[in-house]
Parts: structure tokens; C-alpha cells; sequence
């Protein structure tokens, strides 16, 4: 009996280690097929606690959009512009060493439908 | 077997706690509208070298060509996405990049696939570059600035191209208006204009 209470908290901790990895680290900051007016921007939150490795609009594969990352001073770094799904990738590298957060951005004429959202990898706050 | 089927059951419900946390968490994060702290989180690595957005169909990467530019060279490839799209990728010698997914494949919309890459701004850029690679049948590709002024490559057998801004044009902020593809013949073949960028 003292086995089976064992393993059992070792796979419910262990199960509950996994679904989190799974799935707590995909951060949207839209909602996914929302509309995108001309010029409707939208942004992530700041990385203080972690990296932004990939910023990923997904959007209506005729729209022009754009990615890019933005440091507290307004600064854009990283930005990638196009149509279909544009994303940007940063090395751990490139991601450490400033404070960034993801954004993206209908910069064309046209309406079309996007979601917007990014990977953050998770580091130990100081 | 009973034993079995309870530390089964066990498991399912623990992972979809943490499923149920976890997306939770991402909602809570959405309805704060994007602004918050990331709390300190342990998880697994799972950043593959073309994003972690990206799921590639094995064997689907293609090298094109590699490219220098002022400070960094570019690896350009094509690859097929597990669901079929067609994509572009840039990717950095030292980590990173970027790509462009093509539900319709590379040449569905446009007889050019081509992206728009650049650092700082939105004031001012400090680098900018079209990247790009044209469909069989294109000879040379035109961009057209926003100064009026134009840049042609004449395309090799790859197809691929990369005009880079200079420092001068940024300052200047002459930025890329419109790219065009021609035939060998030197006829037009497609048109695409290029957003203000910012």
C-alpha cells in the first residue's frame, strides 16, 4: 500500500511537471483569428523574468503585417516584415542581456484576420 | 490491474491540471492586456534551430543559398511545414533568424517570396534588407525605393536575392517602396508594393 502511495505521488507530481512544460511557455497576445484593421498594433509583456526567443504573427497570408521586439525606450530590434506568417526568432544569446517584449503590427491597407504570439523561455527571477 | 488503472488515472489528471493551469495562466496574462511578469518557471528547452513555431516535414529543408551582409551572414533556405505550407527561412551563423509561411506554397501569391528584415527604428533603421527568392521563369528582380530611385539583381540559377540598405539611405530614410520580378526577356512578370514600414 505504501509503494502504491509512492508511485502515485511521484506520477501525479511528475504528470503535473509535464503538462505544465507543455504548454506554459506558447504566450499569445492576441487572440487567435482576431481582425487586424489598418494599423491595429498589439504588444506582449515585457521579459523581465524570462527570454522572448520567437515572435510569430500568424495572420491571412495576403496581408502585409510585421514583427519586431520593443525595449522599454521604444526601440525596435528584430523585425521581420511580410506576408503569411512571419515570425522572428532570437538565439538565447541574442534574447539575453536587454529587457524586450513582442509586437505586432497591421501595417498594410487591407483588413484581414491574425493572432499574434511568441515562446518565452522561462529563467530564474533574481 | 486495478493498481495500474488507478496510478493511469492518476497521471491523465494530474497532466490535464497542468494543461488546465498552464492555459489558464496564458488567459490571465491575455485579459491583463500582454503586461505582466513572467513568474520563475523550470521547463524543458524546446527551441529547434527554425523557431519553435516551426514543425517542419523531415527531409523539406533546402539550402538556396548563402548570403553576406554588412555584420552577419544569412543561411536561405525553403522547407514544407507538417501542414503543408511552404516556408522561407533565414536563419543567422550565430543563432536566430527569421521566416515566412506560404499556406498556398512560395509562389502561390506572387511570383517572388520575399521579406522585409531590419533592426532599430521605428524612427530610424539601422539595418534593412529585402530577402528573397523568385519563382522559375524570373531573370531579374527591381526595388524601387521610396525616393524614387531603383535597385536591379540579376538573379542566378538560385534564384535568390538580398539588397541591403546602406547607412546613408537609412539615415535618409529612403526605405523600400515596391519590388518587381521580369522575365528574361526583360518583361514585367509581377509587381508587389511594399508597406510603409512601420
Amino acid at each position: 500500500m505504501k509503494r502504491l502511495v509512492v508511485a502515485l505521488a511521484v506520477v501525479a507530481l511528475g504528470g503535473f511537471g509535464v503538462g505544465s512544460a507543455l504548454a506554459a511557455d506558447w504566450k499569445p497576445y492576441t487572440g487567435p483569428g482576431e481582425w487586424f484593421q489598418p494599423g491595429r498594433s498589439a504588444s506582449g509583456f515585457y521579459d523581465y523574468c524570462g527570454l522572448w526567443v520567437n515572435n510569430t504573427f500568424a495572420k491571412s497570408e495576403t496581408g502585409w503585417g510585421l514583427v519586431t521586439f520593443i525595449n522599454p525606450n521604444g526601440n525596435w530590434s528584430y523585425g521581420v516584415q511580410g506576408r503569411g506568417t512571419i515570425r522572428s526568432n532570437l538565439s538565447l544569446a541574442q534574447s539575453r542581456g536587454w529587457v524586450k517584449k513582442p509586437h505586432c503590427k497591421n501595417n498594410s491597407g487591407a483588413w484581414y484576420q491574425g493572432g499574434c504570439f511568441g515562446y518565452i523561455e522561462p529563467q530564474q527571477c533574481a | 490491474m486495478r493498481r495500474v488503472l488507478v496510478i493511469a488515472l492518476t497521471a491523465s489528471a494530474a497532466i490535464g491540471a497542468g494543461l488546465v493551469l498552464a492555459v489558464l495562466d496564458r488567459t490571465t496574462e491575455a485579459n491583463r492586456g500582454g503586461e505582466g511578469r513572467v513568474g520563475a518557471r523550470s521547463s524543458v528547452s524546446v527551441v529547434p534551430d527554425a523557431g519553435p513555431s516551426l514543425k517542419l516535414k523531415p527531409g523539406s529543408r533546402k539550402l538556396v543559398g548563402e548570403l553576406a551582409l554588412r555584420g552577419k551572414n544569412l543561411r536561405l533556405e525553403t522547407a514544407e511545414t507538417w501542414d503543408g505550407a511552404e516556408c522561407l527561412l533565414q536563419t543567422e551563423a550565430q543563432g536566430g533568424g527569421a521566416s515566412q509561411c506560404f499556406e498556398s506554397g512560395l509562389f502561390g501569391l506572387s511570383r517572388i517570396a520575399f521579406s522585409v528584415s531590419s533592426d532599430g527604428g521605428p524612427d530610424v533603421f539601422r539595418s534593412l534588407y529585402v530577402l528573397g527568392v523568385a519563382a522559375p521563369g524570373v531573370a531579374s528582380v527591381m526595388l524601387t525605393r521610396t525616393d524614387g530611385s531603383v535597385v536591379r539583381v540579376d538573379l542566378d540559377r538560385t534564384r535568390a536575392f538580398v539588397i541591403e540598405s546602406s547607412v546613408e539611405d537609412l539615415a535618409a530614410n529612403v526605405l523600400p517602396a515596391r519590388l518587381e520580378a521580369f522575365g528574361p526577356s526583360g518583361k514585367r512578370v509581377d509587381s508587389v508594393a511594399i508597406p510603409a514600414l512601420r
